[in-house]
């Protein structure tokens, strides 16, 4: 068989895995012997890591994007406008989660090189995963993203939360892939019997399924439904949610907001790719979603309203943006999958915003965790206040922030295809979220702060990340245009 | 027509100025006020030529329009007609008597408090100006924050929970209206092929009745809840309450209008049907409202929750006067929304005056105050009696515009063939709700201004300022104003609000013709389907 290698499409993939390999041999040159944390004082491994995502998310604009679709490995891995979209907003995910997690390290005095290298390569496979053109590729980019996210999440070795976390994301996440590869099994069995011929690929599998005559067989619905739910874990929709407080809780903050936004972004591209468009009706599957969909925004929002702790909190909520997801999903035309791809991007940047204000406001054995830890921190420190007004303002979607044109565009197209019942319970939903999205600004600004006033120090990474991912999120709602334009242009099935 | 963005810069003016006064330290109190009122005080200034509003029929003036997100059909389009027109200069206007109200009452952050208090009014004056739906939905949405932090860093004991019940309730409405705003984008876009939030667009959108009395529900409980409309209003007592009274100056005096505004602006235009068939309903809210919120005003013994429950049956009549669906009632609403906001947002500041020399507000606190603080008494008299609808003053005009109206509504429903109780009992209950307001006004004044002072702290206390009889002259002088030349007023919006009522006229009957769901031409009864049969069997 003629297979085509064009490694020149992987160059984005290639410059992240290569960042960290630097990043590690770099950090084993700079390690001292006694194992002082402080062994990097000038942020090299950080800066060589941030570098790589922008490196990566600059060669994907500048030289692939707008060349159509191209395949390399006979199929295995596709470049087409939609994963370049996707993989910018993983990259931008991972760049500023990487200068937010360098700070937390520091101020926690942990090393920090080899997290930086874990995240770059989860980052790797979660590119090769929006990639993937056939179900394999798929698998091994999902494993490629899931094993680091694992060890992430256990980092703080000595806190038993983090151990928690990381155990909890290991063995739940072991099940729910395991239960994705059975359906794919199964899916790869019905495109043998039933396609032209056999093989993974994804466009084989919705060529079969678009082409099969008639009730299709039990056995293709539960690999569907299998692998639909292998996914929905990763996307952390309800009922599959229930490890996603623990681990974003017990994680280090700054891995948290990397989870919290890539993966999600990941998982919504790969539900797209796989079970977008018309794929859901095919598989009788679009009723579950529905389902699902409302109920991860009920769950999401209601649960997030009763919490005490920030991140476990920005977890539910985390839960509940999935579930608009979803609902854009579920609709399958190509304005909603536009405004999922918008949604992905606002949301990262909103979600980033509000994780770097925690780890600014956040002291060695001071890390913010209960809303009470931000008593007064508005006031006290003006720019972090500000900075989380508009993270939850573009998160509950207000305009003109990032957060109401990606909830407009979502919502406007489930309306247009008659999902209106599905759309007032978003709008509901997205009422009961103004309730705690504001506890955040009610407490920074309307409770006395507590203890005496410390100085923040300036961190420049930190600083940057925090200023990059406000500024996008102000320029993203008040010129949402042109990027609005990119989305409609990276969609996989055609506009109306 | 002008080409200089006027309405750009009255809006925006606020905004820039409020960005500008992050830039003194904060130390600088003082230069912080001048520059906040500097900054208003242009804000007016630059929207002064807007008077030059021609009154004619060609509607809209200033128009502005720049595309914004052109494929989902948002633009930056503004424009004013003689409803935003006055609107537009009264939030102006108020701008520096506010600013310049709470000079001595803010004492944290004063930066804060005037950055939050200046972008309201950029918000504030968005709102009126938009002439596109996503512009109008961006502002309207936007005005919340400032609330929120005005009422929750700077007002009463009980802030938090105020302010936060007032962003659920009004944050509520705000997205039962998008989901509106959703249905109607894809209706237009179903009968005219594009996406398009512009007013006139949105306008022209046929839909039929079951679809119209929904799109106002919707719409409505939006509106209602800024109003207030009873029984939505329980957020307004506490936010008024807790709110610093710049807060309750900006809630009462403009804030509030922005219901009255919505129901005008996309209530009756785009549910002209709706609104002829159902529009009693809000008509019966509002007159509870106007009566209840007097009978509750009665009994309270807080000046503050007194002015704020005034609010309620206030507002009432605005709601009545727009519903009767006439131009007496009409420009009578819209004239005591300017009223009311002159004349309830000096009461707000009035109160405000004795609380910061007192710390309390309780009426029975008070008594004999007219002794030692003759200035401030006879103002506050006045006011009271603007408020109350006295003769000669602004309130009148207003008030009796909006009864007549009612009357003459009754009286078409009569004709009609209604019940003499349902068609009148409007206006009767309404008309009681004018006894009732004059009462609990009068008391008030009665139980704080005359009789023998009871506390000898209250003795010490210094009458009005040259600073605050600052604050009060161009009130004053505004109530005698309208109240003796209402004429050119009532000019400047006669003709729109005329067109107005002519257009929902002619889209309530087109309402019938169009399938009360699909929105598209009637379904074809048998006869109908038949008789087209039969011609095109003789072809």
């Amino acid at each position: 068989m003629n297979v085509d290698l064009q490694f020149g499409l992987m160059i984005p993939e290639f410059i992240v895995v290569g960042a960290a390999i630097l990043v590690l041999l770099l950090d084993a040159l700079l390690v001292k012997a006694d194992g002082d944390p402080e062994e990097d004082p000038r942020g090299a491994t950080a800066w060589l890591s941030f570098a790589g995502c922008v490196g990566a998310a600059g060669w994907l604009l500048f030289a692939l994007v707008g060349q159509g679709t191209a395949t390399s490995f006979g199929g295995l891995f596709l470049l087409d406008p939609f994963s370049v979209f996707f993989k910018v907003v993983i990259l931008v995910g991972a760049g500023l989660s990487l200068l937010l997690s360098d700070a937390w390290l520091r101020q926690q005095r942990l090393p920090s090189g080899a997290s930086h290298a874990l995240v770059l390569l989860a980052t790797a496979g979660m590119m090769f995963m929006v990639s993937a053109g056939d179900l394999v590729m798929l698998f091994l980019g999902l494993e490629v993203m899931s094993i680091p996210l694992y060890c992430l999440a256990a980092s703080l070795r000595w806190d038993d939360r983090s151990v928690e976390a990381g155990v909890k994301y290991l063995v739940l996440g072991s099940f729910a892939t395991a239960i994705f590869l059975f359906g794919l099994a199964l899916l790869y069995a019905f495109v043998g019997l039933e396609g032209p011929e056999p093989g993974t690929s994804i466009a084989l599998l919705h060529a079969t399924i678009a082409g099969h005559a008639g009730a299709l067989p039990l056995y293709a619905f539960a690999g569907g439904l299998l692998a639909l739910v292998g996914l929905l874990f990763k996307i952390s929709a309800a009922p599959f949610h229930m490890w996603t407080p623990d681990v974003y809780e017990g994680a280090p903050t700054a891995i948290t907001a990397y989870m919290s936004v890539a993966v999600k972004a990941t998982a919504a591209a790969t539900l797209l790719r796989v079970f977008g468009g018309p794929v859901l009706e095919s598989l009788s599957l679009d009723g579950l979603i529905w389902g699902v969909a409302a109920l991860t925004m009920i769950v999401g929002n209601v649960m997030a309203l009763v919490q005490d702790n920030v991140k476990r909190m920005l977890a539910y909520s985390s839960i509940a943006h999935g579930g608009y997801i979803l609902v854009g999903l579920l609709v399958g035309t190509g304005q909603a999958e536009a405004g999922i791809l918008y949604y992905a991007l606002a949301y990262t940047v909103g979600n980033i915003a509000a994780f770097g204000v925690l780890i600014q406001l956040s002291r060695r054995g001071h890390d913010v965790q209960t809303f009470d830890d931000l008593a007064g921190a508005g006031i006290r420190h003006p720019w972090m206040g500000a900075v989380m007004v508009v993270a939850m303002l573009s998160l509950i979607g207000i305009p003109p922030f990032a957060g109401f044109f990606a909830k407009f565009t979502v919502f406007a197209a489930a309306v247009a295809e008659g999902y209106v019942g599905l759309v007032v319970l978003a709008l509901i939903t997205s009422a009961i979220s103004v309730g705690y999205y504001l506890r955040p600004l009610v407490v920074m600004y309307m409770r006395p702060a507590r203890g005496e006033a410390v100085a923040l120090p300036f961190r420049l990474r930190l600083a940057l990340a925090i200023a990059l991912a406000t500024l996008a999120v102000v320029g993203l709602g008040v010129l949402p245009g042109s990027t609005l334009d990119w989305a409609a242009d990276s969609i996989l099935v055609a506009l109306r | 027509m002008n080409d200089f963005p006027i309405l750009s810069v009255v809006i925006l003016l606020p905004l820039v100025g409020a960005l500008a006064l992050l830039a003194i330290p904060s130390a600088k109190e003082t230069a912080i006020k001048v520059a906040a009122l500097v900054v208003a005080c242009l804000g007016f200034v630059v929207s002064l030529p807007l008077v030059s509003y021609a009154e004619k029929k060609g509607r809209f003036a200033f128009v502005e329009k720049v595309d914004w997100v052109p494929d989902l059909g948002i633009t930056w389009h503004l424009g004013i007609d003689g409803i935003s027109l006055w609107l537009v200069l009264l939030t102006t206007f108020l701008g520096p008597i506010i600013v310049l109200g709470a000079w001595s009452a803010v004492s944290k952050q004063p930066k804060a408090f005037f950055f939050w208090l200046l972008a309201l009014q950029t918000f504030m004056l968005g709102t009126f100006c938009a002439r596109n739906l996503a512009v109008f939905y961006v502002f309207w949405e936007l005005m919340l924050v400032p609330m929120f932090f005005l009422i929750g860093i700077w007002g009463g004991s009980e802030r938090v929970y105020a302010t936060v019940k007032f962003v659920l309730y009004t944050a509520v409405g705000s997205l039962i209206m998008l989901a509106a705003v959703f249905y109607l984008y894809w209706l237009h876009h179903e009968q005219f092929g594009s996406w398009s939030l512009e007013f006139a667009a949105l306008y022209k959108v046929k839909t039929g009745l079951s679809v119209q009395g929904w799109l106002l529900l919707a719409f409505g409980l939006a509106f209602a809840i800024k109003v207030p409309l009873w029984p939505l209003h329980t957020w307004l007592p506490d936010a008024h309450v807790q709110a610093p009274t710049a807060g309750s100056v900006v809630l009462a005096g403009v804030l509030l209008k922005m219901g009255t505004y919505g129901f005008l602006r996309l209530g009756l235009p785009i549910c002209p049907g709706a609104v002829e068939e159902w529009g009693w309903v809000v008509m019966l809210l509002a007159v509870i409202g106007i009566i209840y919120g007097a009978l509750v005003a009665m009994v309270q013994p807080d000046m503050k929750k007194l002015v704020a429950y005034s609010s309620v049956s206030h507002m009432g009549y605005i709601v009545l006067g727009i519903f009767v669906l006439n131009r007496q009632g009409a420009a009578g609403g819209i004239l005591q929304m300017i009223n009311h906001g002159i004349s309830t947002g000096a009461l707000f500041l009035l109160v405000g005056v004795i609380y910061e020399r007192t710390h309390t507000r309780r009426i029975w606190d008070f008594g004999g105050l007219a002794k030692i603080m003759p200035v401030y008494a006879a103002l506050f008299v006045l006011v009271a009696l603007s408020s109350a609808g006295l003769p000669g003053t602004n309130g009148f005009v207003g008030e009796f515009l909006t009864l007549l109206g009612a009357f003459q509504w009754g009286h078409m429903a009569h004709e009609g063939g209604a019940h003499w109780l349902f068609s009148y009992g409007f206006v009767i209950l309404a008309a009681t709700g004018l006894v009732l307001g004059a009462v609990y006004l009068l008391w008030m004044i009665e139980r704080v201004f005359f009789g023998p002072v009871l506390q000898d702290r209250l003795r010490k206390l210094p009458d009005l300022n040259l600073r605050e009889l600052t604050v009060f002259a161009p009130l004053v002088v505004m109530i005698f104003w309208m109240g003796l030349f209402p004429e050119p007023f009532i000019a400047k919006m006669e003709p729109t609000v005329e067109e107005l009522l002519l257009d929902v006229e002619r889209a309530a009957d087109k309402t019938a013709e169009v399938h009360p769901w699909l929105g598209s031409p009637a379904m074809p009864t048998p006869e109908s389907a038949l008789a087209d049969l039969g011609e095109e069997v003789a072809r």
